[in-house]
């Protein structure tokens, strides 16, 4: 009987414009990121660049120190610190005693004193006039960090390492933990391009790790990621509007099926639909990384998407259906829409770069082929993550359940329907 | 195994509003009509005994299930909105088919039941037709089949006739006595001629309350004698409409034949008015004068 309703469910998505249009933006959107195939080719010695093969961390720790530095000084001027303290982004701006401190830190670097710091800032200011002025004076506009220089002092001689990482930890504590100068962010802005011969281990990883398909997989489920966090909250809505709009609320709340039943097959349903394109248009990518994979005559993962699209995909299918369905039986009307777009735009704009990923935010991003030793040492950070948005959407689904259940028996009246009453009443 | 449903001290508030007070009612096997004008709170008690409003006090059981066990009541009852409809892409079929996996019933028992309902309600020839494209008679019909899909004991029918043209009415009636034969059921109407029509027992309800119970014959014995006729002519109308109690108005010509109660028992009649013989109607108006004192309506 539940499969019964499973199809039927199905087939009402089936008639619905929205659904098509939500595949037609899928389509679109994976033409766009993923149309072309890129193909990830042998490094070879003797070449320019090898930074497509992703970035090292810098093995010198000068060059880690300096890079820190260089960040300092720059947010010091600006007077804001970026920080993502629980993987949100969050500004910083301190007050005149931990200014203080972070000026006490910075001399504490550079070796300079207080006066020394603010002539070098003048002088800085006073550059940076400069090339404005030039710029404007030949009709063109300086652009920052190629026109206009980035101020450069350097580490002090015989600042240590352990010195610096003490320094670090003490402002990375004083701004409220995530940022720039945490431990991992260190590390992470003073990447460098690799050499030949870290070049050829990422390339060995792509080979005989990714076995070629894992890795367009990744970048597959990184690019979709993010158009499904959004869209998906569409079918959500529609469904579950569908019987107020058609006013066949009361009859089917008249049935006897559990509320527990007919959500949740509504709910499969919505999982299903979403999933059958997705998996439809890894189809193309996966041909494509199979065939790469038999050209370079290495043994490809076939089950890879399917591994890659069940786990990090189906979290965000699932908990963003499920607000869906939650917010809007909550309140009767289509507010999830605006609750998720919010969520997605956090999400997106939050991530500190296009290869992150923190433990509550929607959207992991993977943005490379290449570079299966990151995304190892992500992946305890990313199994966190998903499946704690799988334990939310669970959550979800059972409080649209309960609310489903409390409007059936007349003992809830969403939000939405009580604003409606409202207005008709002072209308009348 | 009780076939009735049986309400006790029910009283129903929406937040300080009551809608429904002290109503104590046992309803038979059979039709029964619920009868009251707009606002009277039919449709509430109606909600109540499907299990869709909880009642704010009493008691409730349907066929010896209390209402609270909203799941064994839902399988026991059959419930026609007042505003019935479905999915607007579904075929008749498709609807019967979805509303009854609903019900439980299996894929045998759909396949058996739906093309009998249709033929039953003359929707045979429509079961490919799509719901946004069935006018509203189709559509009630529509309704009292999916609503008896799954044979259930008692049917609760809300207005069903509202806005269906004289035969679509008729038609509506005459089935809904066949499905009475064994079942309760409840129909809550405005219009007096489907109660007259179809119902033995009947409730009438105002303002919450419910200010009749019993029988249509019973009904009519209160307004007895109290009904009377007369010839007038128009010009002599608007003082009649003042004086009495006008019920009916029938204009031939220059001559108008009114239908009318007195207004007490010591109001006269005028020469030329005679009793005659009370229809459900009459009997209705006469009740809510009696009950509420409410001339508005005349």
């Amino acid at each position: 009987m539940f499969l019964a309703l499973l199809r039927k469910e199905c087939m009402q998505y089936l008639k619905s414009v929205i659904y098509y249009i939500f595949i037609i933006y899928l389509i679109l959107d994976f033409v766009v990121q993923m149309g072309v195939f890129d193909p990830v080719r042998q490094p070879e010695p003797g070449m320019e660049d090898y930074s497509q093969y992703g970035s090292v961390k810098a093995e010198n720790p000068e060059l880690v120190m300096q890079a820190a530095l260089d960040e300092l000084l720059a947010e010091y001027d600006r007077g804001e610190y970026t920080t993502y303290p629980i993987g949100f982004y969050k500004k910083f701006i301190p007050d005149e005693a931990e200014r203080k401190e972070i000026r006490d830190i910075l001399l504490n670097m550079t070796g300079l004193t207080e006066e020394e710091l603010a002539k070098a800032y003048e002088d800085y200011a006073n550059d940076v006039e400069m090339v404005i002025r030039d710029a404007e004076k030949a009709g063109e506009l300086a652009i920052p960090g190629k026109d206009i220089p980035v101020m450069r002092i350097n580490v002090r001689e015989g600042y240590t390492e352990e010195a610096f990482y003490k320094d670090m930890e003490r402002l990375d504590t004083l701004l409220g933990g995530g940022s720039n100068y945490s431990e991992t962010n260190l590390e992470r802005g003073a990447e460098q391009s690799p050499t030949y011969e870290q070049a050829c281990k990422v390339y060995d990883d792509f080979i005989h790790q990714d076995k070629v398909t894992g890795a367009y997989a990744r970048l597959f489920c990184d690019y979709e990621g993010i158009t499904l966090a959004i869209i998906t909250v569409f079918l959500a809505v529609t469904r579950a509007l569908r019987d107020r709009r058609t006013q066949a609320e009361q009859v089917i709340y008249a049935h006897r099926i559990s509320s527990f039943r007919l959500i949740l097959s509504r709910y499969l349903a919505g999982v299903i639909m979403a999933v059958i394109p997705v998996f439809a248009l890894s189809c193309s990518t996966m041909a494509q990384s199979v065939y790469y994979a038999r050209h370079l005559g290495v043994e490809c993962d076939y089950l890879a998407f399917v591994r890659y699209i069940a786990f990090w995909l189906m979290p965000t299918i699932l908990v963003t259906l499920s607000l869906g369905f939650f917010l809007t039986e909550f309140t009767d009307s289509a507010i999830a829409i605006l609750v998720q777009v919010v969520w997605w735009f956090v999400s997106l704009n939050s991530a500190p770069s296009l290869i992150s990923c923190s433990r509550f935010n929607l959207i992991p991003r993977f943005n490379d082929v290449v570079g299966y030793e990151i995304y190892e040492e992500m992946r305890p950070v990313i199994l966190w993550n998903r499946c704690f948005f799988t334990i939310l959407a669970v959550v979800l689904l059972l409080l649209t359940v309960w609310v489903y259940d409390m409007k059936r028996k007349g003992v809830f009246v969403s939000v939405g329907t009580r604003i409606r009453n409202r207005k008709n009443k002072l209308e009348a | 195994m009780e076939t009735e449903i049986w309400l006790e001290g029910v009283n129903k508030y929406y937040g300080s509003k009551q809608a429904l007070k002290e109503i104590d009612l046992t309803i038979p096997q059979g039709m029964f009509g619920l009868l009251g004008r707009n606002g009277a709170g039919k449709t509430t008690l109606m909600k109540v005994i499907a299990s869709l409003l909880p009642a704010s006090s009493g008691e409730v059981t349907v066929c010896g299930v209390p209402v609270g066990r909203a799941g064994k009541i839902r399988e026991m009852t059959g419930y026609l909105p007042q505003d019935f409809s479905m999915y607007a892409n579904m075929t008749v079929y498709e609807a019967m088919d979805y509303l009854g996996v609903l019900s439980g019933l299996s894929k045998r028992e759909r396949r058996e039941r739906i093309p009998e309902l249709l033929e039953r309600v003359n929707l045979q020839n429509n079961h490919r037709t799509k719901v946004k494209a069935m006018s509203g008679g189709m559509r009630r019909r529509l309704g009292i089949a999916q609503a008896i899909l799954h044979d259930p004991r008692v049917l609760i029918v809300d207005e069903p006739t509202a806005g269906l043209d004289p035969e679509e009415r008729v038609r509506f009636r005459n089935l809904l006595c066949e499905i009475a034969e064994e079942r309760i059921v409840i129909l809550s109407t405005h219009i007096v001629g489907d109660i007259e029509a179809t119902c033995e027992n009947i409730a009438i309800m105002d303002a919450g309350e419910i200010i009749y119970k019993g029988t249509v014959t019973e009904l009519l014995s209160l307004a007895e004698g109290n009904v009377f006729t007369a010839d007038i002519s128009r010009m002599e109308l608007d003082k009649i409409k003042k004086e009495y109690l006008v019920t009916g108005m029938l204009t031939k010509g220059s001559m108008t034949t009114v239908r009318f109660f007195l207004k007490n028992s010591v109001q006269e009649l005028f020469e030329g008015a005679k009793a005659c013989e009370v229809n459900v109607e009459d009997a209705y108006m006469y009740l809510m004068y009696r009950e509420r004192g409410d001339a508005t309506c005349f």
